[in-house]
């Protein structure tokens, strides 16, 4: 052997020996124990590996090679995350075209990826951006179309400016865009969702069976779905009869309601407003409200601001008339965009009725001492305990007092005991050229109606045909060629859906194609699936918590309840690693 | 980075510098470091595989010299230390230490075999060595793994391979060192079986000179034992 060690010559003749090798290269062996080991999949944008590309495949590597030799029958796969903006702006900035960028970004990772020693099983290779694989995305589209999970509404949605396209909730981080950290603004836009809500129960109960998943990780999604239990009571506006339905963890003090709040986007408040002497006032506060980002306004530090409207409800417990006030710190997409107000339990309901000189009362007690009055109060009294001035209820403790409120509620038709969440469906359509086309067709006659599964994939037109600075629009609409087709169900003519998808979704299911090969008849091979399904080890960033590893489990339990797999739970282990600093900051080479 | 160093030493760096889920302080010197170590594996692998024997007669492990079975103990230890720390715990960074550990031993005891000559038992010591620690550094640093394995006639990919297996009953010490502390101190050390009985232990503390020194003219309160890990003694 050589006598010194020439790390050069002997790196590039091993690799020279892994690119003819059939080392990882792997079929269902039933006889072997599988092994799935999964890095994330790259984005292939023009700047290469970075340092926590290397770290994250390095530890995949160094995985999949320990269990080979351990016996097992490991499947180590990479693919490409391909669609997306950057290719786009790549594109506007220097006229190159986005599927040519994407595919030599993706020629140069992976020479990068042997350069490293990195060994996959290339025959497996999922590349979203290609019609091979965004054929299935579409068709996935149309499966949970047809399933009712997939809708179209209208509705406020963030909105960046600079990337001129919606963003999902989980997009947004703190205020700003999670791209391009812009403020997100709110939009009136007609878009597409997807009905993870309908899944808010299974998602947050699974998280029980999944020890191989660190419990901040757990923790994070479990806050973000935000489940909680409370009580439902409608309060009537007087004079008019419109019920406001209000929600709260704390039914025993509803006897202590003084006022009531409503989110500036409560439908009310335009109705209530109308004869409004402060009409102009309200107005002028709403519109403000509205343009401070949505994480602002339920922030501690926010001044909680309110604006009184003019009219008032009546409790519905103690048949008491309140006032009805606006307040920014309300957010009509949580509970249901109401609040009543509790002053003397409340401590953000004390301040602000401190503020605006709203009435105190008190109907909670501490258990061993008496009850204090509001002047005597230096803060709200938070915790539970007895009732008291509470008609019927009084003298119960706070736990029964909510079972009997919400009974009584029920009985008497004014509300109930409800669960509440703060998930909120899926906002999946994008004003983007670079994405997977919307596999549907807008007819006259027919409406809605998806592609049919033997005309997929809708193509993406190449990008000369299309215009890519359409403001505010999606830049497929500019494209006659795509826009105008023929309805699959009657054959008329009619208009294509014009947004892509969330490029979420391309990266929701791509760890069901690994195992189903490159198969050209089918997205997902259940039987194979089956075989090499969890997967045993993810490894990837922690930042991916709440949106991809949300989205994916909610993708898998779909795809069981379809019976198109056979587990909803695709992740048993998740290995989260760290970021690569240089002097403290995120290193990039 | 990988131009300068290789990408051996690259995921090395990588892997050695924290457990998956901490940050990484990118520092030239730790990479450098690891250069230095895959380069002197390499050369000690240079070196040792003139005793290399791909049949090297087993050698029974109580038979051993104190110093073979230094190494060959130490050998078992860092297999199971690896297996656990890669497969199980998968914290990488202490199975590299492990490593690095390893050929501070192995290294004096191959200097010695160089300068007083081979025998059975070195061969076999030194062959097991060769063989089980490429294997185990093959997933790390794919590359010297492929290239140091091919030097031991064993097939042509260590990929091809098993990972070693330890034996357990190899793993244990004849004697472990444990610290004696007075009110906290370190003041001295002794050599104790593993599985020593408590009292035996504190009767040995206890008439060490050191202690006997830090204690005279004070009255001793208590004697706390940790198994396997110190003794303190609590004097006023």
């Amino acid at each position: 052997m050589n006598k010194e060690y020439e790390f050069k010559s002997l790196e590039k003749k091993w690799q020279d020996v892994w690119k003819e090798s059939d080392l990882l290269k792997v079929t269902e062996d039933k006889d072997k124990e599988k092994m799935y080991i999964l890095t994330q999949f790259p984005y292939p944008s023009g700047d290469g590996l970075h340092m926590g590309h290397t770290r994250v495949y390095s530890i995949g590597d160094l995985l999949a090679r320990y269990y080979w030799m351990q016996g097992k029958n490991v499947l180590s796969p990479m693919g490409w995350d391909a669609f997306g903006l950057p290719a786009e702006n790549a594109s506007k900035k220097r006229g190159v075209a986005p599927d040519k960028w994407t595919l030599a970004n993706i020629d140069q990772m992976k020479e990068q990826f042997a350069k490293l020693g990195l060994v996959y099983d290339w025959k497996r290779e999922v590349t979203t951006c290609l019609p091979d694989y965004y054929k299935w995305t579409q068709w996935l589209f149309i499966q949970f179309l047809k399933n009712d999970l997939a809708y179209k509404k209208a509705s406020k949605v963030n909105w960046c400016n600079t990337c001129e396209t919606v963003l999902a909730n989980e997009q947004v981080k703190n205020g700003q865009c999670e791209y391009c950290d812009s403020e997100v603004e709110k939009k009136d836009l007609e878009q597409w969702f997807f009905r993870i809500t309908n899944y808010s129960d299974r998602l947050l109960e699974d998280l029980d069976n999944l020890p191989g998943w660190p419990d901040r990780v757990k923790t994070m999604q479990a806050n973000w779905i935000g489940k909680s239990t409370g009580v439902e009571l409608d309060f009537t506006v007087k004079d008019s009869g419109e019920k406001i339905r209000v929600f709260t963890t704390r039914a025993d003090t509803a006897f202590g309601v003084t006022y009531l709040v409503l989110a500036p986007e409560h439908p009310l408040v335009e109705k209530l407003s109308k004869d409004a002497p402060n009409r102009g006032e309200i107005k002028e506060f709403v519109n403000d409200t509205l343009k401070t980002a949505e994480f602002m306004r339920m922030s501690d530090e926010m001044e909680k601001k309110g604006i009184p409207l003019n009219a008032t409800c009546i409790n519905p417990l103690t048949g008491e008339e309140v006032p009805i006030l606006i307040g920014n710190y309300v957010i009509y997409e949580y509970g249901t965009g109401a609040v009543m107000a509790v002053p003397a339990h409340d401590q953000r309901d004390f301040e602000f009725a401190k503020k605006y000189d709203l009435p105190i009362k008190v109907v909670i007690k501490d258990k061993d001492s008496d009850e204090t009055t509001p002047e005597n109060m230096q803060q709200a009294f938070v915790e539970k305990g007895v009732m008291v001035n509470s008609g019927e209820f009084t003298n119960m403790t706070s736990d029964e007092g909510i079972k009997k409120i919400a009974a009584k509620a029920h009985k008497e038709d004014f509300g109930g005991e409800t669960e509440n969440f703060r998930l909120r469906d899926w906002l999946i359509s994008r004003q983007r050229y670079w994405g997977a086309p919307i596999p549907v067709v807008y007819c006259e006659k027919c409406g809605v109606v998806p592609e049919k599964d033997e005309n997929l994939p809708v193509m993406l037109p190449t990008v000369d045909k299309v215009d890519l600075s359409a403001k505010g629009k999606s830049p497929l609409g500019t494209c006659d060629d795509f826009v105008n087709t023929t309805c699959p169900e009657c054959g008329a003519k009619a208009k294509r859906e014009t947004d892509t998808m969330d490029t979420f979704i391309c990266s929701s299911w791509y760890y069901f194609r690994y195992p189903t090969g490159q198969d050209p008849e089918k997205a997902i091979d259940k039987e194979k699936v089956a075989y090499w399904h969890p997967v045993d080890k993810y490894i990837g960033g922690i930042e991916h918590a709440i949106l991809h590893l949300l989205y994916s489990r909610f993708f898998a339990k779909v795809l069981k309840d379809l019976n198109i797999v056979k587990d909803d739970e695709p992740f048993k282990q998740l290995i989260a690693q760290g970021m690569v600093n240089l002097n403290g900051a995120k290193m990039s080479k | 980075m990988i131009e300068k160093y290789g990408a051996d030493t690259t995921r090395l760096f990588i892997l050695f510098a924290a457990p998956p889920e901490k940050d990484i302080e990118w520092s030239d010197d730790a990479v450098a470091g690891c250069f230095k170590f895959l380069r002197r594996v390499y050369l000690i692998f240079e070196r040792a595989l003139k005793f290399y024997k791909k049949d090297a007669s087993v050698v029974a492990f109580e038979d051993m010299s104190s110093n073979a079975k230094d190494v060959y103990r130490k050998l078992h230890q860092t297999i199971k230390k690896a297996t656990d720390d890669v497969g199980e715990r998968h914290q990488f960074n202490t199975a590299v230490s492990s490593f690095m550990e390893f050929f501070n031993m192995f290294n004096p005891y191959l200097t010695e075999i160089e300068k007083n000559g081979s025998d059975g038992e070195a061969e076999f010591v030194i062959s097991e060595s060769l063989r089980d620690t490429i294997k185990m550094l093959a997933p790390f640093c794919p590359h010297i793994g492929e290239e140091l394995y091919s030097n031991l006639g064993l097939g042509k990919s260590v990929f091809d391979a098993k990972w070693p297996e330890y034996k357990k009953e190899y793993c244990v010490e004849d004697s472990i060192e444990i610290p004696i502390m007075i009110n906290g101190k370190i003041r001295d050390r002794i050599n104790i079986a593993p599985d020593e009985i408590e009292d035996k232990v504190k009767e040995m503390a206890l008439s060490s000179d050191k202690t006997k020194k830090y204690s005279e003219g004070k009255t001793i309160r208590k004697v706390i034992f940790v198994k396997g890990k110190l003794v303190n003694i609590v004097v006023s």
